[in-house]
This record gives C-alpha cells, sequence and structure tokens, in this order.
C-alpha cells in the first residue's frame, strides 16, 4: 500500500505542477490609428459646408468669428455676429489639428507636426497659403507615439483579449505601480489684427509673431506676412510639463504643470526668461493683466496633484512674482480676464464670475449653471464659453446676473 | 489539460448521479474537511463541508465552503466520489464542479493587492473605477486516502487541483488620440491550485 501511496504522490506532483500558476485573460478595447501620408492630407485640406460638431478643443475669436476646433479633425467656423443667433458657417478640414491662431485673414493651424496657415477670406473657399513642415515634432498622445512621418486622420475601435500569467510569490505580492503618464489674447499690429485665444491654447499671437508651446520649448515664427509665416527659432523653457501659453503686452506667461514661467519679449525675437512662480503641480492655465497672473489649479489624472483653486499672483515686478491668495473652487479649468472680473470654468459648476477688484478678497458675485465648462473668452460683456455638450454665449454685462444668450450644440 | 479535468469533473458528477437513481438504498456521509493551498503566490486554506449519499462505493452530493486563497470566496459545487476496494483502509478519486462566488472581505477590498484593485493597478486605471464581478467557476479533480472504522466513520487525507475562477469587469477610458472613450473592460482571473485537506467522515 505504500508503494501505491509513493507512485500516486509523485504522479500526482508530476501531472499538476505545472498547472499551478494564476493566470488572468484581460479583454480591452483599444483604439489603432489610420494614417495617410501628408501629402494626401494636405491635398485634402479643404472647407465645406458646416457639419455637426463632435468632440470640440481650443477656441479662437477674431472679429465676430468664433473658430472651433473640432480635435484632430479641424476647425468649424461659427459666425456670432449676433450672439443670440449664432450661426455655424463652415468646416474646415485639417487632420490631426488640436492649436490654432487667427491673425488678419489666416488661420494657423497645426497639421499634427507641420504649421499650416490657411486664407479664410472666403470661409467656404479656404486655401492653403503656406506649410512649414516638422515644426512641431514631437506629438504625445496618452501612451502612444505616433508615427510622425504620416498624419493620423481617424481612429478605429478594436476590441481583444490578452492572456497572462500573474507573477507572484510566495510570501511577499510583486506590487507594480505604474507612475501616471503625464503628458496632457492678442494685441494689433498695423492693419492686420490678432484674435483672441482660450487660456488653454498652445499657440499665441503678439505683434507679428505666433508663439507656440509644447510640452517642453516655445517656438517662434514670423508672421509679418501673414499668409506666409516663416520659422524663426526655438526656446528650451527648462520643464517638461508646459501646458499653456498667455500673452499680455510685452510678456509670455507660459503654465506649466509646476509653476507659471514669465519671458520678456520687448525683442520679439528672443524671448528672455524673468522668472518662475511655482506651486504643487497640478493643471494651471494662465491669464493677466498688467498686475496679476490669475492661475487655475486642478488636480486630475493627467495631471496628478489635489489641489482645486485659483492662485491670484502680483507680477508688478515681473522678476520676483508672489502670490497674494489662493481661492477654492471645485474643479477649475480655463479662465479669462475682464477689469475687474474673472470669468473661471469650474467644471460641472458651470461658469463662475468672481469680482477681483480687491485680489485679496477675492468674491463670487455671478455664476450660470448648467453645463460642464471647459474654457472661456471674455470679449467686454460677452462671454465665449466651451462646454462639454456645446459653446455657449453668456452676456455678463451685469456680472452678478449673467445670461445665457444662445448655445451652439454639439452632438455630444 | 484543464479543459479535460473539467469534463473530468462533470462526468464524475453526472455519471454517478444517474447510477443512484436506479437504487434504492442509500446512505447519508457527511465530510467536513480543511485544506491547505499551495498556488503561485502565497499559501493559503479553505474549509469546506460536503453533504453526500454512499451506495456501492459512489458518494455524491453537494458541498460548500470558504476559500482563501488569493482573497474570500464561497465555493459552492456538486461533488463525486469513488471509494475503491472494501476495507476500511482504501484509497479514493473524487472530483468537484460548480460556482465560485467572491466575498471580498472588507480589508481585501481596500487593498490594493488582491484580484480587481490588482488588475487596476497594473492597467492604471484609478483606484475609484467602477467595477463588479461575475462568479466564476469552481472545477476539482483530487485523489486521496481513507482510514475508516467499521460504521465508515474516519479520517481521509487527499490532494486535489482546483481552479476557481472569476471575472472582474470595470469602467475605464481609452483614448483616441486627444479624445477618451468610455469602454468597458474585463479580467478573467484563474487561480490553479494544489490542495491538501484532512478531511473526517461522518
Amino acid at each position: 500500500m505504500k508503494q501505491w501511496l509513493s507512485i500516486a504522490a509523485i504522479s500526482f506532483a508530476i501531472m499538476f505542477a505545472s498547472c499551478v500558476k494564476d493566470e488572468y485573460k484581460r479583454s480591452y478595447t483599444y483604439y489603432r490609428p489610420v494614417y495617410k501620408t501628408k501629402q494626401q492630407v494636405r491635398n485634402e485640406v479643404q472647407s465645406s459646408l458646416p457639419r455637426t460638431i463632435g468632440t470640440a478643443g481650443k477656441l479662437f475669436y477674431k472679429d465676430g468669428y468664433v473658430f472651433l476646433n473640432e480635435l484632430e479633425k479641424g476647425v468649424h467656423i461659427i459666425d456670432i455676429k449676433n450672439p443670440s443667433q449664432p450661426k455655424v458657417v463652415s468646416f474646415v478640414a485639417i487632420p490631426g489639428c488640436v492649436d490654432l491662431a487667427v491673425r488678419g485673414n489666416i488661420l494657423y493651424a497645426d497639421l499634427t507636426t507641420d504649421l499650416i496657415a490657411i486664407d479664410i477670406s472666403n470661409p467656404l473657399q479656404v486655401k492653403v497659403t503656406q506649410v512649414l513642415e516638422g515644426v512641431f515634432p514631437h506629438r504625445y498622445y496618452n501612451e502612444f507615439r505616433a508615427d510622425t512621418s504620416r498624419v493620423i486622420i481617424d481612429w478605429v475601435r478594436v476590441d481583444t483579449s490578452v492572456w497572462n500569467t500573474e507573477h507572484v510569490s510566495w510570501g511577499l505580492e510583486e506590487k507594480q505601480f505604474f507612475a501616471m503618464t503625464s503628458d496632457s489674447y492678442s494685441s494689433a499690429s498695423g492693419t492686420v489684427t490678432n484674435g483672441v485665444g482660450g487660456s488653454m491654447a498652445r499657440f499665441a499671437l503678439s505683434d507679428d509673431r505666433l508663439y507656440t508651446v509644447s510640452s517642453s520649448d516655445l517656438k517662434l515664427f514670423n508672421t509679418s506676412v501673414p499668409e506666409k509665416p516663416s520659422y524663426i527659432k526655438q526656446v528650451n523653457i527648462g520643464s517638461w510639463s508646459i501646458e499653456t501659453i498667455f500673452p499680455y503686452g510685452s510678456n509670455l506667461f507660459i503654465g506649466s504643470q509646476t509653476g507659471m514661467f514669465i519671458y520678456d519679449i520687448s525683442n520679439k525675437d528672443n524671448p528672455t526668461y524673468l522668472s518662475k512662480f511655482e506651486h504643487a503641480r497640478v493643471c494651471d492655465p494662465v491669464v493677466a493683466d498688467s498686475k496679476y497672473a490669475y492661475i487655475t489649479l486642478r488636480s486630475g489624472s493627467a495631471c496628478g496633484g489635489f489641489t482645486n483653486q485659483v492662485d491670484i499672483v502680483n507680477i508688478e515686478k515681473l522678476t520676483s512674482p508672489y502670490l497674494v491668495k489662493s481661492y477654492s473652487l471645485t474643479h477649475p479649468l480655463g479662465l479669462a480676464v475682464d477689469r475687474n472680473y474673472l470669468l473661471i470654468c469650474d467644471d460641472t459648476e458651470g461658469l463662475r464670475i468672481m469680482d477681483a477688484s480687491d485680489p485679496s478678497a477675492v468674491k463670487q458675485i455671478g455664476q450660470l449653471k448648467g453645463f460642464t465648462s471647459y474654457d472661456v473668452i471674455a470679449l467686454g460683456g460677452l462671454g465665449l464659453v466651451s462646454a462639454q455638450n456645446g459653446l455657449y454665449l453668456v452676456d455678463y454685462s451685469n456680472p452678478a446676473n449673467p445670461a445665457l444668450l444662445s448655445t451652439v450644440a454639439y452632438s455630444k | 489539460m484543464k479543459k479535460k479535468i473539467l469534463l473530468f469533473s462533470l462526468c464524475m458528477n453526472i455519471v454517478p448521479l444517474y447510477m443512484l437513481a436506479q437504487t434504492a438504498k442509500w446512505m447519508p456521509v457527511l465530510v467536513p474537511e480543511a485544506g491547505l493551498i499551495i498556488g503561485a503566490a502565497e499559501p493559503s486554506g479553505d474549509w469546506r463541508a460536503n453533504a453526500l449519499l454512499a451506495k456501492n462505493g459512489w458518494q455524491l452530493g453537494l458541498g460548500g465552503g470558504m476559500d482563501y486563497y488569493r482573497y474570500r470566496s464561497v465555493p459552492v459545487y456538486l461533488q463525486a466520489r469513488r471509494q475503491f476496494g472494501k476495507t476500511k483502509m482504501k484509497p479514493f478519486a473524487f472530483a468537484s464542479g460548480g460556482l465560485n462566488v467572491d466575498a471580498l472581505t472588507e480589508s481585501e477590498k481596500a487593498s490594493s493587492d488582491p484580484i480587481i484593485t490588482l488588475a487596476i493597478w497594473r492597467e492604471n486605471l484609478p483606484a475609484n473605477a467602477a467595477h463588479h464581478y461575475d462568479p466564476g467557476w469552481y472545477a476539482e479533480a483530487g485523489a486521496g486516502y481513507a482510514f475508516l472504522n467499521k460504521k465508515q466513520h474516519g479520517l481521509m487525507l487527499s490532494a486535489s487541483w482546483v481552479q476557481k475562477t472569476t471575472k472582474e469587469w470595470y469602467e475605464t477610458t481609452t483614448w483616441a488620440g486627444y479624445v477618451s472613450q468610455p469602454s468597458q473592460e474585463s479580467t478573467m482571473h484563474y487561480f490553479n491550485r494544489l490542495v491538501f485537506r484532512v478531511a473526517w467522515q461522518f
């Protein structure tokens, strides 16, 4: 009997030793990019009749028109000369576009790694006037690095499953903690005027220069001949988390996840670093006026951090900015400043209007709820609010009682 | 191999069930047992109780208990046993098949280690991602040796291969370029273990 037991035990051990493991089958969805060559894409840059607005991105305003980016698809041109009855005029297909600016009759946009200049004199018949190749070599997607020699024109959903063995060991489990990958207004010159951008912009026009920021550098373009922009140079900012750029006077205010950089552009082709105002690691668009910079800090998966507030920073001495006071908010995103009023997009709380005449005692005086706001442009009483489900035109001429004038709805 | 074991497990339950239906005499048997679980992770344990009907060397019935490997779960299963020989001490083989229902403790739910949260960490999902479990299956095949007295009561030692599974679902977002889309992902876990048990047959 002992012999039988021994044989059974050994057989059992051999049979099942390889079966003692923990496995899992993960079923998930990913999106596979569909590429086209750059030449194919350039040939397809054209305007068309208005179409439904899908996933909206950044916005720009110029002379009664809103230029609203549809992420990686192009730009919707919306006539808001009558704010109560906005009208979508046309759609300019620009594959890979996420940033834009308008100077004169020229729309500047990124066509993935290129800068493209488009004459929009006739929004229904636009014309490409210039393409600067490869000026934006870095294009980051969350956890995905695109083939930058081609252009992504669409994404195809793929459902898949993979088998894996869990690597666990006796006594102490292998704990694998992954760091979350972080990615993430203007002036006039002669007879050609610049448009006004939102606070989330990575493109900024100042005089006859276009300044753009990537995650780590500042690029300069000469737009003195608007339809033929030329690349000037690149300035390393010394940060890997640059998010936004805001021009005011002869300065650039650059928002990063760890602070605000101030550059002097008195010599417009040689931006000079003046100072940095540091804050906790969070997402932070910035706007400014002559005395103060206003920075919204928000927590989020892309930026980390646990701070949700607006910081008011004294910039009277640009080389040594200092914090005046912080005010807690829900989850602030884009913002705008108009005289003594701050317009702040506070996510699901809609649009807040704050009286900032006394920076040490800022208080909310008005609020418009009912939408999830993203970014805002203030136009002296008219607020253009980019929200999750539409573009909201808000009359804030009475800041204590902002009123919704109209909405351009998105399809989702 | 695993599919064969699962098939064997099912057959072991269904064939004797049919045979039992053909006979008029049967005896109730209760078998509480405790096991040491050896798997890829740290050793753990389980306890179970089997309520069986015995006839002509066959035993079959229902069982249930608690399985603490990686996380707490409740297996509920059909079980069939075959005892060989008519002596007091005899070998036996058995198989079980049924459901494995998740029953995480509060500390396990809060922990970043076991099961669901493990997968979440690995896939960089937010810790508060909405998720839920589906019951998995429970399958077992093994053999042992019984030391019984005249009344057929006594000690039983066994070793078996046991698989418990669970499927976790969670809501997440998937990026298509700069646009995130809501999506639902799932992870089916298969825990394959060897279990050494001590039981007492009443």
